[in-house]
């Protein structure tokens, strides 16, 4: 079961540059984290809420780059933007979304596209979206591994006792 | 527990919030004191695809020094479709083509802001050096999109030039510290740089960056890491440099990618560290000026004594020519004149003395003429009377000499007595017989009377005739000279005489020369020289033509040529000198024109425009765009999104989370 999922994350690093997805480790963090979910988690919940969570940061940087003073002197206003995006992240969990899905997409979107503003903000307007979509395929890879691996132990499991 | 986590959050946004807020409160504060603005533009002008100019921002850095609260107002030459404080917090007001910037300042603030220029300023935009860059593929020239994913030999040829040139009169001390003016098209100086061009070695091969003196600076292309970095730099500096000139790149590729490429235009008069050759040059300037004034002054003019042209002119003056009386060339004309006279009356005098093959022996007296028609010279003349003298005359006098010496022996002496008269007895014997036999009477008077002193006479007179002495005539005795003797012995010295006067002209004939029968003299050399006077005058005159022609058909017009070389030499000279001098004053003008330049680069201070008093500075960015693919991972990104979600709809959905939070 190992191997498999060895295999298939190898895949998508090899594929990761068609895929646009640079930050490939985040599926790494993903998968670590859904697993807990176990195998009866919400999956697909769990992905519209990391995919929230990524465009609410991705939104919070837009709104970074565009209307307030760049990097490198800048940090105020990084705090203040990413608070208040964290916190419409969060607030979005009282509509059902899985809080876990909405902070682990802000944090990945950060991870994959804050380096890209903090070293160039005009890199955004050609770099930004595409490094959020591969942010956020590198999380739903991790989610679908996740939820693979998850499957797969559960049929074992079953073979193997029943239980 | 909620409601507490919902106020520390509440307080976290309000003090963020206060944080973004707290800054642009104070910069409404009370005014402070500004003591300096320093304006840096960078002005960047991108290119699309296609090459064409797609747009031009400005990035402004305002760097104010003062305290407390300021108000700066930047000037915008050009209208803007944005404005953006990049790294502040200050509020930017553009209003009637100015920007207006109020911040706090402690000591110093940096402002940095990006303006857009209107669509419309950008079109017709002219920059002080124009950018013209040129894509080939395999020998066709192409726009920059069409070269995605191409293979073949790229070629790419960036055409720069400084347009800034316009004439200035510079004002400068020569070496002699007098003030020189001099119009001179001046430029601002403009060094281009083309940093970092960089070239994947996956897409590129064999990248070159070759130079061509005088147009062309080579590139400098280093291969580190995969990647093949190409730059050059291209000062634009007349008349240092060239005010045109432009860079080529040229590279094998395949599926070719291009990286966006930076163009810098910085108006720079640059420092070099290169040795000072400048004074060495001119030091070796002013030799060569001065020894060209030193040939010029040597060869000087036509009216200036002491100089080439002068001597020229003042040697063909004396040389002169044939009309000319008192020359040289009249002189040897009339020498030559002269000779020729002269040759040809000694020619003349040798012909009159001995004619040349003249034949005595079939000479015609009549006619004057020997057979062969010639006519005697006087030596021939003289040898002819030799010969009559001798052969006729003298005979004839001999002969007369017998006669008488015959009539003498008829008369015989007054004593012939006794002999029986006969033929053969003399005329005194018959006589003296006859008076003997007549006795005494008339008729022996008769005889003694007048017979015999008749006799007497006649053989007095005859023996006078014979020998000299006296003769007898009516008017008594006389002296008679005319004896035969004495004839002969006159042409005995005639002939002697003759023959001297013969054998003088002999000698003078000789020193004379023979002549053939054209009249020219025989060649006669004695020891290498003219044996003879015609021959020797011959060779006189012929050397006196010579000299005349040699003078006046060689000299003169060989000095003429050297006089007129010695003016284009001097010309020369004077137009090298001129040149010289002018080299000397461009020499002596570049730091002049240095300073103009420097003075130009200073004054090109702003592009959209300075506050005033502000220090600026400028500098221009071309950048090319980027030739490559599309973000293909961004399609592919969403398709793999959508499956990715669509699998997690259907099996991951409908499951309760053995963890839930709530906000």
């Amino acid at each position: 079961m190992g191997l498999v999922a060895a295999v298939l994350f190898g895949v998508f690093i090899y594929f990761q540059g068609l895929l646009g997805a640079q930050a490939f480790f985040l599926a790494a963090i993903a998968l670590a984290f859904f697993v807990t979910l176990g195998p009866n988690g919400e999956f697909f919940k769990m992905g519209l809420s990391m995919l929230l969570g990524l465009v609410i940061g991705l939104a919070g940087i837009f709104v970074l780059a565009i209307a307030f003073p760049l990097p490198p002197y800048n940090t105020g206003y990084v705090a203040v933007v990413s608070a208040v995006s964290l916190f419409l992240a969060l607030l979005l969990s009282a509509v059902g979304l899985r809080l876990d899905g909405l902070l682990i997409g802000w944090g990945g979107l950060y991870a994959a596209v804050y380096p890209l503003y903090q070293n160039d903000p005009t890199v955004l307007a050609s770099a930004g979206v595409p490094a959020a979509v591969g942010a956020a395929v590198s999380l739903l890879v991790g989610l679908v591994l996740g939820l693979f691996i998850l499957k797969m132990a559960v049929a074992s499991a079953a073979r193997e006792g029943g239980s | 527990m909620k409601n507490r986590c919902r106020i520390h959050k509440l307080v976290a946004v309000i003090l963020g919030l206060l944080l973004v807020a707290a800054n642009p409160l104070a910069a409404f504060s009370a005014g402070g004191n500004l003591s300096g603005i320093k304006d840096n533009e960078l002005v960047l002008t991108t290119f699309d695809a296609n090459g064409n100019v797609s747009g031009i921002q400005v990035l402004n850095h305002l760097r104010i020094s003062g305290e407390g609260q300021v108000q700066v107002t930047d000037k915008s030459a050009y209208s803007l479709t944005s404005l953006r404080n990049l790294y502040g917090k200050e509020k930017l007001v553009v209003q009637d083509g100015q920007i207006a910037i109020n911040t706090q300042v402690e000591g110093l603030k940096d402002i940095y802001y990006l303006a857009t220029l209107d669509q419309s300023a950008v079109k017709d935009m002219k920059f002080p050096v124009n950018i013209d860059i040129q894509y080939f593929l395999d020998g066709q020239q192409v726009k920059p999109a069409e070269l995605l994913g191409k293979s073949g030999h790229l070629k790419i040829v960036v055409t720069v030039e400084n347009t800034t040139g316009t004439p200035k009169v510079l004002e400068f001390q020569n070496d002699q510290g007098e003030t020189v003016s001099k119009e001179a098209v001046i430029f601002t100086p403009y060094v281009v740089s083309l940093s970092g061009w960089k070239f994947d070695n996956r897409y590129f091969d064999n990248v070159t960056a070759p130079g061509v003196g005088g147009e062309s600076p080579e590139g400098v292309v280093t291969d580190v890491q995969g990647v093949t970095t190409v730059s050059w730099t291209i000062p634009l500096i007349p008349p240092s440099y060239p005010s045109k000139q432009y860079a080529v790149l040229e590279a094998d590729g395949r599926n070719i990618q291009l990286d966006s490429f930076d163009i810098a235009i910085i108006p720079v008069l640059p420092e070099s560290s290169q040795t000072d050759s400048l004074s060495g040059i001119k030091t070796a300037f002013e030799k060569l000026y001065s020894g060209f004034e030193s040939i010029e002054q040597g060869v000087g003019a036509e009216s200036k004594p002491d100089t080439l042209l002068y001597g020229f002119n003042t040697l063909l003056k004396g040389l002169g020519n044939e009309r000319a009386e008192g020359t040289v060339i009249n002189g040897l004309r009339q020498i030559s004149s002269g000779i020729d006279s002269l040759y040809s009356n000694l020619v003349k005098i040798r012909m009159g003395i001995a004619t040349p093959g003249f034949d005595p022996a079939t000479f015609n007296a009549a006619q004057g003429k020997d057979a062969g028609g010639r006519s005697p010279g006087a030596k021939d003349a003289i040898d002819l009377v030799r010969s009559s003298v001798d052969k006729q005359l003298i005979p004839a006098v001999d002969a007369q000499q017998q006669l008488v010496a015959g009539l003498n022996g008829v008369i015989g002496n007054p004593a012939d007595v006794g002999q029986t008269p006969s033929a053969t007895t003399s005329l005194y014997n018959d006589i003296n017989t006859l008076k003997s036999l007549a006795g005494s009477g008339p008729a022996a008077d008769l005889i003694s009377k007048a017979i015999i002193p008749k006799i007497n006479v006649l053989s007095g007179n005859l023996s006078a005739l014979e020998k000299g002495g006296q003769i007898t005539t009516s008017a008594g005795q006389v002296d008679f000279p005319a004896s035969l003797v004495a004839v002969k012995a006159g042409l005995g010295q005639v002939n002697d005489s003759l023959a001297r006067t013969s054998a003088g002209l002999d000698q003078v004939v000789q020193g004379l020369g023979d002549v053939k029968a054209d009249g020219t003299p025989v060649p006669v050399l004695l020891e290498g020289k003219p044996g003879t006077i015609l021959f020797a005058m011959a060779t006189i005159k012929d050397g006196s033509d010579a000299l005349y022609q040699g003078v006046s058909g060689q000299v003169v017009p060989g000095l003429k040529k050297m006089q007129s070389g010695v003016a284009q030499i001097g010309e020369g000279a004077s137009t090298a000198k001129v040149s010289l001098a002018a080299g000397l004053v461009d020499l002596s003008s570049a730091g002049a024109i240095k300073d103009s330049l420097k003075a130009n680069v200073e004054a090109v201070d702003t592009f959209l425009g300075k506050p005033d008093g502000a220090q600026g500075s400028v500098i221009y960015v071309f950048r090319t765009a980027p030739v490559k693919p599309a973000a293909g991972g961004l399609t592919n990104g969403l398709i793999a999104l959508v499956v990715l979600l669509g699998l997690l709809a259907a099996l991951g959905r409908g499951q309760s989370t053995p963890v839930k939070m709530e906000a």
